[in-house]
């Protein structure tokens, strides 16, 4: 990172306003009336909830929507963005929470192509000498000949900011830039950054939800609320509670459920030796050894595509094994219909509108997945009634505060918090042994963040074995009694969490 | 658990339910006067008056009882081979093996016929056997493109289609050799059934039982995908696999048996088709009616008893192309065009569902 | 509904080929009543084959007064001809019926005559017998004996001697037309040979496109075919640069440069017989069969690709058999070496309709 940026890029960080910006989807206001100010040079990060309007904001910004009001200022001056090519005209570009990038060319082909001028016919050998010109103005280097899918996630996100300052797009807007990076990649990456921004060669707009990134490396910072502003200030002299306090409002909490102690620890859950294959060849995970007991938590952490996905997939039925076995109460398990009952396995996957409901079936519907083919709801086993379905449902709706308009509304109209109260009412209702959960909070807003969590302690105070597979290391320290770390499609760590802490799994995470 | 009382009162569930329908009515009643309008146009460039084609459609396909009973007997063969397409689709399986299908299973009705009817057997029972041999050959034939699915991971489109392929082919090998009627010389045919063994018509009608048959097995399998454990299963499967095996159903198993229906479907509209219209097994099998049923099926929405409106609406087509033909001078392929257009534009009104405001109860007030 | 009240009792053998009738009862003339013809078709009627020898027949028809055609194609050898031809009775008081497709007689003309007494059908295969309904009947010409004019003039216009021949199926109709015209061509070369390839169906137009390549990559140098669209074979040989000969209806426009002839039906015979008997209000005959001797087949007007010789000894060919001199004289051997005609047949005799057999000097199998 010796590099010094060429003279001609100091500077030239441009400021940008947003002034009274409205946008209106059918009957819902997703920004009313927002404004940011984001000075040249500065690290801005925008904070809210999901549904917030932080996305509905940053893509009127960029021309992927037309807001119905409001106006863009680039260094004071207004800008008509009607379009992204408007965007990446005027200087603004984006790096999006997932990788835009083609998997199977080269970092520098990515370069190119990534031009709006590219030609059709392309003098490689000029290109790459120009390539490595501009490289050496750069702080940060990606090895150019490799292949995309080759790279670390850390060194494509480097990639995707590269892009931007190859497009010399010096307004740069990041939406959860961080989310697939190992703790330590994330600090590297925002930490050239930051340090471009304060030499006046860009200037960053980031969406973050975590505020740890938001003191360590921003300067300002805006929230949103129900589509409307609700606070900004300087980064550094804010804390965090007045800042989520911004985020939530006065959003009543549920009180997390307490730490109860079991003296009885009964061996529940057991991985013996697990492995799978992967689609490509391989394993996708491969020696799995893990043992949970009754009355607790475990928590598997790792950086996404360390094969967690497929162990948690392997354990819900939906990868084969092949080898290995899988054991609750020292029997084996296998998962099908029959001794997820017998052995009171449930589950909470990631996604839940992805992989645990049927999207175009009705809420109702949706609850019944446990319990349709049992009495009341089937009679001699295969006849279904709805009467008792539509019974049941109504009682778990109004339980589990599940918003929606009729237990007939088709479950993908719910919002992601609601479609989440539904699998959790289907599935911690009865009595439960085993839970495997999966990222159970992912893209959740705050308040059924700390509902479902409480729920989750809530199973593992009653005495049931819980497998929380997450890639939010708060939710694991925040849960688990033990954490365990996958790395390489195995389980490379494991520790009380009082005996831990966050650094030192942070370095599992990265493989050391 | 703190229970608390809904923060929305659940009591609008039956207008949901009722608007449901009228949207599931009003969108494809739109669709057929769309591709009514467009369809009149095209025959307005061909200076050809769109007044005299529908006026023709509507005598051709429904305008007497002589024209009723001939819909209704086209559309008999469509509604098994709707089904045959529709219930796999509804598990997520798109199997357009249909047309061979029904050859086997007609193949196999026939020659079953062979040694019952030499040996004089009872008619009922005759017709019995045939049957469950029409529907076992097919139903093992499309479960073969299930299973490879499931367990080979081929996919079932192109197996079922080429499994079509070698089904005509064995038809066609046993036909012209093995179970050749020796009498048959220039269009080789199995050995006739005889007129004692032929299936008659509905009694006041000319329609043959086929027909009773089709409208029957829609009604059953309405109530197998409504009504029973299997059926929700095999929705929850065709809706969201992953869901379905997080929630350990069988997943292959309910895809075989949906394809093993399907093929017995298509086996039993062949056994009809040999039993009530040709008295044997010949290449005049091959009729088409298979792939027909796949846009019966796709305008039906994959619904087993919307199957039956627009396999008899098509049966009307069908009837009535013909006479478009003689009386307009028009060639065969306009009524194919006025199909194409119909299939065309019902599946563009498939975008429609949900975005109707009229049909929407408020959905989304609950966004958080 | 008219009565037209035509005779059931002219039955006439096939080969006799009788225009006579044998009643004339008070007829469609003499009441006045309009007539209506339904015709069938089972493809395109411009399919450059059996449709459209059928189609181009049928304007003969037309011309007549008083009587109007009705025509549907694409009508599948399944129910749907029993409802179109119903149809056409019921919807537009059709009370002739000509089925023109070899697999609509039975069940479906059988059974409808029976439902229709009042409905005279007419049926282009020589399927009618004595047991079926007496308002049913055939009308059939034999093909083979054009085909054999074809064999005589490819025989001699051919430099190799060896002709190929693209078949769908190996059933006795174009058996004989193989062996016929593989009898022809030994009237003019006693080596020659015919290939013969089999398709499996009646219309594979890829299958028949390689069968014609194979056949000219086997030395052939002039190919003929039955299947049920000649085009593409004629044009693919056109396209390799060997001769052609047609079949069913004419491909000279196909082949500017090979086509030497080709075998075609005269359907206009039979339809205007059909048509002069109608206008007196004469019953139609049951069964009409016949060859060139009452000028119910024809070959197409030479090509470019026929030589002096071979216009000359296709000319002869037809003299005879306007003369009804016989294309299968024995001694003769079929190709595995069985002798399966011993003396002179008849070009009409039974017999000969259920042949089996390909002749010595036709290279091929029909397993």
């Amino acid at each position: 990172m010796n590099a010094i940026a060429p003279v001609a890029a100091v500077g030239r960080a441009p400021s940008l306003q947003a002034v009274g910006m409205t946008k209106i989807f059918g009957p819902l206001v997703a920004l009313d009336d927002v404004s940011i100010n984001v000075p040249a040079g500065a690290f801005h990060a925008l904070l809210g909830e999901n549904g917030a309007g932080k996305s509905t904001l940053v893509k009127s910004i960029m021309g992927f929507y037309a807001a119905d009001k409001g106006q863009v200022l680039l260094d004071g001056k207004e800008v008509a963005i009607r379009t992204p090519r408007d965007a990446r005209a005027n200087g603004i570009g984006m790096v999006y929470q997932h990788f835009t990038l083609v998997p199977c060319l080269t970092a520098a082909e990515n370069l190119v192509i990534s031009r709006a001028d590219a030609p059709a016919v392309i003098d490689w050998r000029k290109e790459k000498k120009a390539l490595a010109q501009f490289m050496e103005t750069m702080p940060f280097r990606v090895p150019l000949d490799a292949q995309v899918s080759a790279l670390s996630a850390g060194e494509k996100q480097k990639l995707e900011i590269l892009k931007l300052l190859y497009l010399d797009q010096r307004f740069m807007i990041l939406d959860e830039p961080t989310s697939v990076l190992t703790p330590g990649e994330a600090d590297e990456v925002l930490g050239l950054l930051g340090d471009m921004a304060s030499r006046k060669e860009i200037t960053v707009l980031m969406i973050s939800h975590k505020f740890r990134e938001v003191k360590a490396f921003c300067d300002g910072f805006t929230v949103l609320r129900r589509g409307r502003f609700t606070g900004s200030g300087d980064a550094q002299t804010a804390t965090v509670a007045e800042m989520s306090q911004m985020m939530i409002g006065d959003t009543e909490i549920r009180e997390r459920a307490q730490r109860r102690q079991h003296n009885d620890k009964k061996e529940m859950l057991e991985l013996a030796g697990l492995f799978a294959d992967h689609a490509e060849g391989g394993n996708a995970i491969e020696a799995v050894n893990l043992k949970v007991h009754a009355g607790e938590i475990v928590g598997i952490a790792g950086v996404s595509g360390n094969g967690q996905s497929a162990l948690v997939e392997a354990l819900a039925g939906q990868r084969a094994l092949s080898d290995g076995a899988i054991r609750i109460r020292g029997q084996n398990f296998f998962p099908t219909r029959g001794d997820f009952d017998r052995y009171k396995v449930f589950g909470l996957p990631e996604e839940p509108l992805k992989n645990a409901t049927v999207p175009r079936m009705s809420v109702a519907e949706n609850i019944a997945f446990r319990s349709f083919d049992k009495p009341p709801v089937a009679k001699f086993g295969w006849w279904m009634s709805p009467g008792p379905l539509r019974i049941k449902a109504e009682e778990l709706i109004a339980r589990y505060r599940v918003k929606t308009t009729s237990p007939d509304a088709p479950i993908e109209t719910l919002s992601g918090g609601n479609v989440q109260r539904a699998v959790l009412a289907r599935e911690l209702s009865g009595d439960v042994d085993v839970l495997i959960v999966a990222n159970p909070c992912f893209g959740l807003d705050f308040a059924s963040v700390s509902e479902i969590r409480s729920q989750i302690m809530e199973q593992r105070n009653r005495g049931a074995a819980v497998l929380l597979v997450s890639e939010d290391l708060d939710e694991i320290l925040e849960l688990a009694d033990r954490v365990a770390v996958m790395s390489g499609g195995t389980i490379t760590y494991v520790s009380k969490i009082e005996d831990t802490d966050r650094n030192t799994i942070g370095q599992h995470m990265a493989g050391h | 658990m703190t229970v608390a009382s809904p923060s929305v009162p659940i009591h609008r569930a039956t207008s949901v339910r009722t608007l449901k329908l009228a949207e599931a009515i009003f969108v494809p009643v739109v669709a057929l006067i769309a591709s009514a309008l467009i369809f009149s146009l095209f025959l307005l460039v061909i200076g050809q008056s769109p007044l005299d084609f529908f006026a023709l459609i509507w005598t051709g396909g429904f305008g007497s009882s002589f024209s009723l009973q001939q819909s209704l007997q086209r559309a008999a063969p469509l509604i098994l081979t709707g089904l045959a397409f529709a219930i796999p689709a509804r598990i997520g399986l798109t199997i357009i093996g249909a047309e061979g299908a029904l050859v086997l299973g007609g193949l196999s009705a026939a020659a079953m016929a062979i040694p019952l009817v030499s040996g004089g057997a009872p008619v009922p029972i005759t017709w019995i056997f045939m049957a469950l041999a029409a529907m076992a050959a097919s139903g093992f034939w499309i479960g073969l493109a299930g299973w490879l699915r499931h367990y080979r991971g081929v996919n079932e489109t192109i197996s079922s289609l080429l499994l079509s392929y070698i089904a005509i082919a064995i038809m066609n090998f046993f036909v012209e050799g093995a179970l050749r009627d020796p009498a048959s010389a220039n269009k080789p045919s199995t050995m006739p059934i005889g007129d004692a063994y032929r299936i008659g018509a509905i009694p006041g009608t000319d329609v043959h039982w086929g027909f009773a048959a089709g409208i029957l097995a829609a009604i059953a399998l309405w109530v197998l995908m409504s009504r029973t454990t299997f059926g929700f299963a095999a929705r929850m499967t065709g809706g969201n696999v992953r869901a379905a095996q997080a929630q350990g159903l069988p997943v292959g198993f309910l895809m075989v048996t949906c394809c093993v229906i399907a093929g017995a479907c298509a086996g039993l509209a062949g056994f009809f088709e040999v039993a009530a219209i040709h008295g044997q097994a010949n290449a005049s099998l091959v009729a088409g009616y298979g792939f027909t049923g796949i846009l019966v099926a796709f305008l039906a929405r994959h619904n087993p008893l919307m199957v039956i409106p627009i396999a008899i609406l098509f049966g009307a087509l069908a009837a009535a192309g013909g006479l478009v033909q003689r009386r307009m001078g028009m060639p065969d392929a306009t009524v194919l065009v006025l199909q194409g257009i119909i299939f065309v534009v019902l599946l563009a009104s498939d975008t429609l569902y949900g975005r109707i405001k009229f049909f929407q109860a408020d959905l989304r007030g609950d966004r958080t | 509904m008219s009565h037209i009240n035509l005779s059931r009792r002219s039955l006439l053998k096939a080969g006799a080929a009788g225009l006579a009738a044998a009643a004339l009862p008070v007829g469609w003339a003499q009441a006045q009543s309009p007539l209506t013809i339904g015709t069938v078709y089972v493809g395109p009627r411009d399919d450059f084959g059996w449709n459209q020898a059928h189609s181009v027949a049928m304007e003969i028809l037309k011309k007549v007064p008083g009587v109007t055609v009705i025509e549907e194609e694409n009508v599948a050898e399944t129910d749907a001809v029993s409802q179109s031809m119903e149809s056409m009775i019921n919807l537009d008081g059709a009370n002739l019926i000509l089925a023109t497709s070899f697999g609509y007689y039975s069940p479906f003309v059988v059974e409808l005559a029976k439902k229709y007494p009042d409905v005279e059908f007419r049926h282009a295969a020589p399927l009618w017998t004595d047991a079926d309904p007496a308002n049913a009947g055939s009308y059939f010409c034999y093909l083979n004996q054009a085909h054999y004019v074809d064999g005589v003039a490819a025989g001699a216009a051919s430099p190799s001697g060896k002709l190929g021949f693209v078949a769908a199926k190996p059933i006795p109709s174009v058996l004989s037309n193989i062996n016929s015209f593989l009898l022809g061509a030994r009237k003019t070369n006693p080596n020659a040979t015919v290939q013969v390839i089999f398709t499996g169906e009646w219309s594979m137009p890829v299958r028949e496109a390689e069968a014609t390549n194979a056949l000219v990559d086997a030395g052939c140098d002039v190919i003929t075919c039955h299947v049920d669209g000649p085009k593409v074979v004629v044009e693919t040989a056109e396209g390799r640069g060997v001769k052609t000969c047609g079949h069913n209806a004419s491909q000279a426009p196909l082949a500017p440069n090979g086509f030497i002839t080709g075998a075609e039906y005269k359907w206009a015979t039979i339809y205007s017989m059909y048509a002069d008997l109608l206008a007196k209000g004469e019953p139609l005959p049951n069964f009409v069969a016949g060859g060139y001797h009452n000028d119910m087949i024809q070959n197409t007007p030479y090509g470019a690709g026929a030589t002096p010789e071979a216009i000359a000894a296709a000319d002869a060919a037809i003299a005879d058999l306007v003369a009804k001199k016989p294309i299968y004289v024995g001694p003769l051997k079929d190709n595995a070496g069985n002798v399966v005609i011993e003396g002179e047949m008849d070009n009409y005799d039974p017999v000969l309709d259920g042949m089996s057999y390909l002749l010595e000097g036709v290279v091929g199998s029909i397993t």
